[in-house]
């Protein structure tokens, strides 16, 4: 039938009940909230961490991420090199600390950049309606109809390789998706009575939409900041990994992961691959706890 | 059903004509033209300028933007795709060699993330807050952070080089056709390909799974004195599915783009391949070939989802 | 050789239950010691507000409680023909309850849109019950005879709608094919959960009317759960009315209507809007609301409610006074009570 242990559970509660033990204050509420969401503390403090280590970079090492030091190729980790050398000598624990700069950059920038972009033509466009909201709509099916790395690749070969090329074009094919999301959104925002309130005072079009009606989507917007931003950094690791993403003398973490391409290395010297692809999933799984926790204290419906 | 399907069809053609226009205007944007690639740098500097026009206009390089474009889509229609800067040969035959492969490998990631991440996505709802749902919740956690790269190059050191179970790269030993002796080659690179499908979805169908376990017509189907296995599968996970369902078309294009990497870590003689060593080169015919597939694979897989949907849910086709 | 017609016998028996709900970390008591019989060929109502705990003692005929729930004590049960079986102690999902569920005893639920499954057709869903009851039974016989239960139910052009799905229906259409799915194995009881809630006041009378035909042709005991007194005066035999996890008052009709015994009972009888008497008519609704659950009045539930309350009532609960035949009240002052009617 049911389990002992189901049935102790309740056993303890009822007493805890019946003692009057259970009832909440209004104080212990945001407690409750974070110790519900152990998982976003730990991502913050984890990205957090992270980002210290990359930003104040020089504090930690005192190599250059491209020195080349050829007397010194693919020594495994030691004393001075803590995580070793790679193929043309340079220090890898420099190359993870300064390579996260960049990939960091380009992963929240492009969040950013594409949110801009997104949030305000969904905006705009999800109030008004009409012919400016049915191009835009056309225009974002035409960019999700391509496998985004795939449409990223074109891009690239259309516009050369550098870093600040695939910002822009990351930004290109990122807004599509904040658009439809904020666009979703305004659609059902715009039916409350309070739009049609505002409507009739005659406010005009730009504040109704931007001051009025966006500050109540902001949570699944906050949401998709950060799920934008792991997604922007996986794919720029897997641009550089295949060499065809920022150009190689800058370091980004799928640059120092490149070199695994060869099996020789994948196999023999672990120290290339495996502590920044184990910096870089801790890094993402880190944004991921936090978006989740945000779309949990965003959700009302979300109960013990 | 007929015209629900030709509908959709129908509606595929402006999208694909536009997206025709547009890969068009990037094969333009390209630097470079044919003429510059066939003349090699160093022969540049002797031929003049009249010789290259000249060149040009047979190949009818000097034509408006517009008339060239509707040349290119008439070849296209009529099955000419160009040719590849490299090698010479022509577009259609190298896509005709490589895109079987892709097909095989994204079917079977696709098959695998599907029933595995379901399967589990329902045991985990079926186990609530057990142990085992626990654990799989960070295993998919893990697979919706981890690089696919990444989890291909572990992939390759545990089963490769370490176990030793499973070869390295390429599709198959040479003289091997039969599908189950090829077997060994695809498990891996499709089960790569599908993780973050299948942590996607198993998550997706323990959420579906617990939401209709939730709902009325579980209750009514326990009433009617139905064993537990019935009410789970029959009522709780056959409603569950059509979610599931749309989610796996909606990342359906994550699953071609991921191919592309995958192939070029496990050597997979695919259209990712392909399309990789063309971006190097700049073989533009290539490059803004594939592209334009992809994006009619990822439309046809969309249509086909959407026929799904219709025949899991009898609400949809009466809409 | 005709069956005895047994009407007025009990076939249902709850005595003493208490169930508790253990959900959101907390021990809310929904059932704090409820005692009733569900007698064949009778109608028993139990009405009351939302929250009052009446689908939960329907439920829990059913054994279809959630799982973080338990019932910590009393007793139900089922005085089949071939002895008594205690519900309360049998395994949950467990062979002996299944083969009850729809044989024995069968529930249909508030909203038929919901409660029907709506990936499958209607014959499907009836075939299920029959089936799950007769094993020998094929897809071709179950759909034969769903179509005669849907005929019997007044669905008009049963051969074509058995095939139909569930939102292709009207809702009067649906909660008849819930009911004719209920009654596919003629189970002694049926457990009706405010079945014309959620459908137009005149198709509740159609459906009012299909149960009462039941009662009366097939000698079906009822049990039905609604928080509209004008229903109870419609179709009721017995009455419970509940209140905060207890029945308050319990009696026939006859008792209940003319001649309520407990406040609470008396103010659900004034509060009825009367049909006809126009837009102007002095509506009374209770004063108050429903208590919390976790943050209950320390003596009788109904007190701070109550127009007939003494200082006795905020710190005692009362006991269940019988004031005659089976007409009982949980009230200090039910004579009070009585005297005002008179």
């Amino acid at each position: 039938m049911r389990s002992a242990s189901l049935n102790k559970k309740m056993d303890t509660l009822l007493r805890m009940e019946l003692a009057g033990e259970l009832s909440h204050s209004k104080k212990s509420r945001l407690l409750r909230k974070l110790h519900a969401n152990k998982l976003a503390v730990l991502g913050t403090a984890i990205f957090a961490v992270i980002l210290v280590l990359c930003v104040f970079a020089p504090i930690f090492t005192s190599y250059s991420s491209t020195d080349v030091d050829l007397r010194n190729r693919l020594t495994a980790p030691n004393s001075t090199h803590l995580m070793g050398t790679d193929q043309i000598g340079r220090d890898i624990l420099s190359r993870i600390l300064y390579g996260g700069r960049v990939s960091i950059l380009v992963g929240l920038g492009s969040a950013l950049g594409a949110t801009l972009i997104g949030v305000s033509l969904g905006t705009y466009a999800g109030y008004k309606g009409g012919f400016l909201d049915a191009t835009v709509m056309k225009v974002s099916e035409l960019f999700m109809s391509f496998p985004q790395i795939i449409l990223v690749l074109i891009l690239v070969t259309i516009t050369g390789q550098s870093l600040w090329n695939i910002i822009f074009i990351f930004v290109l094919t990122g807004w599509p998706s904040m658009y439809r999301m904020t666009r979703s959104q305004m659609l059902s925002i715009r039916e409350e009575e309070y739009v049609q309130a505002l409507r009739a005072f005659g406010i005009n079009d730009f504040l109704i939409p931007f001051k009025h009606m966006l500050p109540n989507a902001i949570g699944p917007i906050f949401v998709n900041i950060t799920l934008s931003t792991a997604m922007f950094i996986l794919q720029e690791s897997a641009l550089s990994f295949l060499g065809l993403g920022v150009p190689s003398n800058v370091a980004t973490w799928g640059n120092v992961l490149s070199p695994a391409q060869n099996l020789t290395i994948l196999r023999d010297n672990w120290w290339i691959w495996l502590p920044v692809g184990m910096v870089l999933t801790v890094f993402v799984l880190a944004i991921n706890f936090i978006g989740d926790g945000l779309r949990d204290a965003a959700d009302p419906t979300q109960l013990g | 059903m007929i015209h629900y399907i030709t509908r959709k069809i129908l509606h595929l053609i402006p999208m694909l004509l536009v997206i025709s226009f547009l890969i068009y205007l990037g094969i333009e944007l390209m630097p470079g033209d044919a003429v510059d690639f066939m003349i090699s740098p160093d022969e540049m500097a002797t031929v003049s300028a009249e010789a290259l026009a000249q060149m040009r206009a047979t190949l009818g390089l000097d034509k408006p933007f517009i008339v060239r474009y509707f040349i290119w889509l008439g070849n296209l229609l009529k099955g000419d795709f160009g040719y590849s800067l490299q090698s010479g040969v022509a577009v259609s035959t190298l896509m005709a060699n490589t895109l079987p492969a892709t097909l095989e490998l994204s079917v079977a990631a696709l098959l695998f993330s599907t029933v595995v991440g379901s399967f589990l996505g329902v045991v985990s709802a079926l186990r609530k807050n057990s142990i085992a749902d626990n654990v799989l919740s960070v295993f998919g956690m893990i697979g919706v952070a981890i690089p696919q790269f990444l989890f291909g190059l572990i992939a390759i050191i545990i089963f490769v080089f370490r176990l030793g179970w499973l070869p390295v790269g390429g599709r198959m030993a040479p003289g091997q056709e039969a599908f189950l002796q090829r077997m060994e080659y695809l498990i891996l690179p499709a089960v790569v390909l599908g993780l973050a499908l299948t942590a996607g979805v198993m998550r997706y169908s323990r959420a579906s799974m617990l939401d209709s376990l939730n709902r009325d017509y579980v209750k009514t189907a326990r009433s009617k004195g139905l064993p537990e296995w019935r009410v789970n599968l029959v009522h709780g996970f056959r409603v569950a599915c059509t979610p599931v369902a749309v989610l796996i078309g909606f990342r359906l294009p994550m699953l071609i783009g991921g191919a592309v990497v995958i192939e070029q870590i496990f050597q997979w003689p695919g259209l990712g391949v392909m399309f990789l060593g063309a971006v190097r080169a700049q073989n533009t015919p290539i490059v803004m070939m594939v592209g334009f597939f992809s994006v009619l694979l990822v439309l046809l897989a969309s249509i086909i989802v959407d026929i799904l949907t219709a025949l899991l849910d009898p609400r949809v086709k009466f809409n | 050789m005709k069956e005895a017609r047994e009407v007025g016998k009990t076939i249902i028996s709850v005595k003493d239950l208490n169930i508790n709900f253990y959900t959101n970390q907390r021990c809310n008591r929904v059932i704090n010691g409820v005692t009733f019989d569900i007698k064949k060929g009778k109608t028993l109502c139990v009405v009351g507000e939302s929250g009052c705990g009446k689908s939960v003692t329907a439920n829990a005929i059913m054994q279809l409680l959630p799982e973080l729930s338990r019932i910590e004590k009393g007793s139900i049960t089922y005085h089949a023909d071939s002895g008594d079986v205690r519900i309360d102690q049998l395994e949950k999902n467990g062979k002996e309850m299944r083969t009850l569920r729809g044989e024995d005893i069968a529930i249909i639920f508030q909203d038929p849109m919901t409660a029907l499954n709506p990936v499958y057709t209607i014959g499907f869903q009836i075939n299920e019950m029959l089936q799950a009851h007769d094993s020998r039974l094929g897809k071709k016989a179950a759909t034969t005879k769903s179509i005669g239960l849907l005929k019997d139910m007044g669905i008009p052009m049963p051969e074509q709608r058995v095939h139909e799905y569930p939102h292709q229906f009207s809702g009067g259409m649906r909660q008849r094919s819930m009911i004719a799915m209920a009654m596919a194995c003629a189970p002694k009881v049926l457990i009706a959960d405010e079945p014309t809630t959620a459908l137009d006041v005149s198709i509740q009378a159609q459906i009012f009317e299909l149960m009462e035909n039941l009662k009366t042709q097939r000698d079906t005991a009822i049990m039905l759960i609604t928080h509209d007194m004008g229903v109870v005066a419609e179709l009721a035999d017995e009455v419970a009315v509940m209140y905060m996890g207890n029945i308050v008052e319990f009696g026939t009709i006859e008792d209940v209507l003319n001649t309520p015994a407990h406040p609470y009972t008396k103010a659900l009888l004034k509060s009825i809007p009367i049909l006809g008497k126009g837009k102007q008519q002095k509506l009374d609704p209770i004063r108050g609301s429903t208590p919390d659950p976790f943050d209950r009045p320390p003596g009788c539930q109904f007190c701070p409610r109550c127009d007939y309350a003494v200082k006795k009532c905020e710190t005692e609960m009362p006991g269940e006074e019988v004031i005659g035949g089976v007409h009982r009240v949980m009230c200090f002052n039910y004579r009070e009570v009585l005297e005002n009617g008179k």
